[in-house]
């Protein structure tokens, strides 16, 4: 890896994503980490190595989540506005997988981007934490998907 | 690209001055994948003008997305294809159209235009030429290298006519002074939608360059080299991928020749600059059996791959409207060519008369392995005189015999209106 990069941390809201670096032959030996969203194959895990992926679904819920899972999606937004009339239906609306994505992300205690790291974005869901991320930690640069990824550090 | 390529310099040859629209060099890095080496092959006498195109869509970088497209990529989506489509209705590349008939206007104005040649897709190529001639009365040719409103798969229309797509067709076509199309069946389907057309319209068929093949020699079979058949081009979702390889397999069991060879893919996978992944995991799933995807190659290094193949394998969709660019290179090199396709694909009339074409008899691995077993038969009893007898016989599909008759017309019309 360039020696510009410190290390990549993949983002991925879908085990799919995850997936594409095995295919690739990527390893996470160099100090990288994969935060994923759904729980990754296990085969997956073993090929990357387990305790460099960040299983961000063990992550305790937060009540809204956990409201969400019981009730579903619109029965959900139904009782926010109900209890909050401003808040906005949207809320819930199509960015609510990418919000929920980071807002796991940001809670995970592995999470700690520093200068020179590259935040690789693995699927569109991921693609708003990585923007966030990127913008809050200085020298923290963010792209979407694995090949801009191999391209920026080759 | 090399039929546009090949169309400015025959132009140039024929004795006019041309300059080439065309997207700045990111643009292809980024979206289609470029060859940049290809470059050289362009007439020197050419000036190129690059228009700058919105990458924003395949824009990678995060650090350049906006707050919104963040928030939700679908929603920016949504509102770039309303941008793109209220500019012209031509998703990805409708808001071309301004700057691209801007710099139209701006070389007329410095320097009048005679012609315009509007090659597509995309279709809003087209524009700058329709332009032209409302404003200036400049006349324009629409060369479709591929279709607009034509699903070649299906043979059935993409858009209404009375769509927003359709009704610019329409006005594209009553204007322009001729209509080229890559081979007959297009042509037809053209000429039955669009009756007012059939005067003008003409097939001005794909072909091969000759001096890509410069270079080429035939292949020395020393004893010790495996075999190797060739795949040259673009993999992309309709063609019978699989079926070709499960084709290959079972010929490897019957045929000792193709038992010993190898598969080999150069070129790309998919359309666009990044891999499709899933034609990749197909082709290395079969690597244990000697396929091997061998990554792009410049056009101006083909021919040390036609050098060192002994057989080519031709893998077309199936549809009764391609005939495909490739073939014509194909031909002209005098190898034997698999012909991996259903026998109503277009591209089977063109081989109809080549002599070291093996057709298959449907588009099953089946009918595929039986093309891989003749083609290793003609690899063994291959000499030069078999291969020079079948390049003579695909020399009439020398690309500048296609475009002269067109460009000889045009000259004379051209010079008619002066």
């Amino acid at each position: 890896m360039s020696p510009r990069w410190r290390r990549l941390l993949f983002l991925s809201a879908h085990s799919q994503s995850i997936d594409a670096l095995v295919d690739e032959g990527i390893t996470l030996d160099d100090g990288s980490t994969a935060f994923c969203w759904e729980t990754p194959r296990p085969s997956t895990m073993l090929q990357l190595g387990a305790q460099e992926i960040v299983d961000l679904a063990l992550l305790q819920r937060s009540t809204a989540e956990s409201l969400i899972d019981l009730v579903g999606l619109s029965a959900a937004n139904r009782a926010l506005s109900q209890s909050s009339p401003g808040r906005l239906a949207a809320s819930f609306g199509p960015a609510h997988r990418s919000r929920r994505f980071h807002a796991r992300l940001v809670r995970s205690p592995r999470w700690q981007p520093r200068a020179r790291d590259l935040i690789v974005a693995l699927d569109l869901d991921a693609t708003r934490a990585a923007w966030f991320e990127s913008r809050r930690v200085d020298g923290v640069e963010a792209v979407l998907g694995l090949q801009a990824a191999l391209e920026r550090t080759s | 690209m090399y039929r546009a390529l090949a169309t400015a310099n025959e132009f140039v040859s024929r004795g006019w001055r041309v300059t080439v629209l065309t997207a700045d060099r990111r643009t292809f890095e980024v979206l289609t994948g470029s060859d940049p080496e290809s470059e050289q092959a362009i007439d020197p006498s050419i000036t190129v003008v690059r228009v700058p195109f919105d990458l924003s869509r395949g824009e990678t970088d995060l650090r350049r997305w906006s707050w919104l497209r963040a928030q939700s990529p679908l929603a920016w989506s949504g509102l770039q294809i309303v941008k793109e489509r209220i500019s012209f209705p031509e998703r990805r590349y409708g808001s071309w159209r301004a700057a691209l008939v801007a710099e139209a206007l701006r070389i007329h104005r410095t320097d009048a235009v005679d012609l315009v040649i509007g090659t597509a897709n995309p279709n809003v190529d087209f524009l700058p030429g329709w332009v032209l001639s409302t404003k200036h009365e400049v006349p324009y040719v629409m060369d479709y290298r591929d279709t607009w409103h034509l699903d070649m798969y299906k043979g059935t229309r993409t858009a209404g006519r009375m769509s927003r797509s359709g009704r610019w067709e329409r006005r594209l076509l009553k204007r322009a002074v001729e209509v080229w199309f890559v081979n007959e069946p297009i042509k037809r389907w053209h000429d039955e939608e669009y009756p007012f057309i059939r005067e003008r319209s003409h097939v001005v068929s794909n072909g091969y360059d000759p001096s890509f093949l410069d270079g080429m020699t035939f292949a020395s079979t020393e004893p010790r080299r495996a075999p190797s058949i060739a795949f040259v081009g673009t993999v992309y979702g309709p063609m019978p991928l699989e079926a070709a390889l499960q084709g290959w397999v079972e010929a490897r069991a019957t045929n000792a020749v193709i038992a010993s060879a190898t598969l080999d893919f150069y070129g790309r996978l998919g359309h666009f600059a990044t891999p499709d992944l899933e034609a990749k995991s197909l082709i290395e799933r079969f690597a244990e059996h000697g396929v091997t995807f061998c990554g792009k190659v410049s056009k101006t290094e083909v021919h040390s791959i036609y050098s060192r193949s002994e057989a080519l394998a031709l893998i077309l969709g199936k549809s009764r409207f391609i005939t495909s660019g490739k073939v014509f290179e194909y031909m002209a090199t005098g190898l034997p060519i698999a012909a991996l396709h259903h026998p109503s694909t277009a591209s089977g009339a063109v081989l109809a008369g080549y002599p070291r074409a093996a057709h298959a008899a449907s588009d099953t691995s089946e009918a595929f392995a039986a093309v891989f077993q003749r083609i290793g038969t003609m690899i063994a009893t291959a000499d030069d005189s078999s291969r020079t007898a079948a390049a003579s016989w695909a020399q009439q599909f020398e690309r500048s015999r296609q475009l002269a008759p067109r460009i000889e017309a045009l000259r004379l019309s051209v010079e008619r209106k002066r």
